[in-house]
């Protein structure tokens, strides 16, 4: 028959390799995850005391225009798209088999998740440099 | 009765699988006879299991969290009319359950986040101690929960 027959199991998998790509994913989901706990809890507790405060709109535009939330709340966006995107790339590999689905999918999804990184931080950056 | 075991999640005997034991098989009927992973419902429900499935679904929800996040800025930035706009639609009943819901996933995600982390450096991972870690991620990502909307409701 074919020579497939023959072929030893490395054979039959060389060509079809991995991206190469697999440990540096991984790290950075997992550097992205770290630099995310601080983040994460700083801006969550940060919603917590401006709603029990009773904060109106000006008070959380006065919030946002402090030079060092304006920073943090930019570093923290950067972080949690990138961190989504990476992380929900592997949501898309595992259920999305078809190789022309899978690339389209997730050449997509990356663009709406840079979109939404891009689109939040100029509001960010919208709001500490008004007038 | 059967006697009560630990399951991890994703990984089975591998004597339980159809796979051909004899050496001397040739490679078309190892080919033909390849273990097939089994199928969701033959697993039995495990804490990990459970765990692993809610960190994804988590995940995905708060990707779209990300975006209510985005709206709030836009909105903020756009002008007070659009906050208002956004506040109205936070406060409605459907609103606040769907907030809620988003601070439970932020809470599991961080919380089983750093239970995966932990696993990184090569410890926690004896079963008992799975299981324990994996309940207490899911029982402090309520109690957070319900804190926050606690304080929400009670300033």
């Amino acid at each position: 028959m074919t020579d497939t027959k023959i072929a030893s199991p490395l054979a039959k998998a060389r060509g079809h390799g991995s991206a190469k790509s697999g440990t540096e994913h991984w790290w950075m989901v997992k550097v992205t995850s770290v630099i995310l706990i601080p983040l994460t809890l700083w801006f969550f507790l940060n919603l917590m005391c401006l709603i029990s405060t009773g904060a109106v709109y000006e008070d959380v535009i006065a919030w946002i225009q402090k030079p060092y939330v304006t920073g943090l709340m930019i570093a923290f966006l950067a972080v949690n798209f990138y961190h989504a995107a990476i992380g929900g790339v592997e949501v898309i590999l595992d259920y999305v088999s078809h190789r022309g689905a899978q690339v389209a999918s997730i050449m997509l999804y990356n663009i709406l998740c840079a979109a939404g990184g891009l689109a939040s931080i100029i509001a960010v950056l919208y709001i500490a440099f008004r007038m | 009765m059967r006697p009560k075991r630990l399951y991890l999640n994703g990984h089975f005997n591998s004597l339980d699988c159809p796979v051909s034991s004899s050496p001397s098989d040739t490679a078309t009927k190892a080919a033909r006879s390849r273990p097939l992973s089994p199928h969701l419902q033959i697993f039995r429900f495990s804490i990990p299991m459970l765990t692993s499935i809610l960190h994804r679904i988590t995940g995905v929800a708060l990707v779209g969290g990300s975006f209510v996040l985005l709206w709030w800025l836009v909105a903020l930035a756009q002008s007070p009319e659009a906050y208002g706009t956004f506040v109205t639609i936070a406060l409605h009943p459907l609103g606040q359950i769907c907030l809620a819901g988003w601070t439970w996933a932020f809470f599991y995600q961080l919380l089983n986040g750093v239970r995966h982390l932990v696993y990184d450096t090569g410890t926690g991972f004896k079963l008992k101690t799975t299981y324990f870690t994996g309940r207490l991620v899911l029982v402090l990502s309520v109690i957070a929960t319900a804190a926050s909307w606690w304080c929400f409701y009670n300033h």
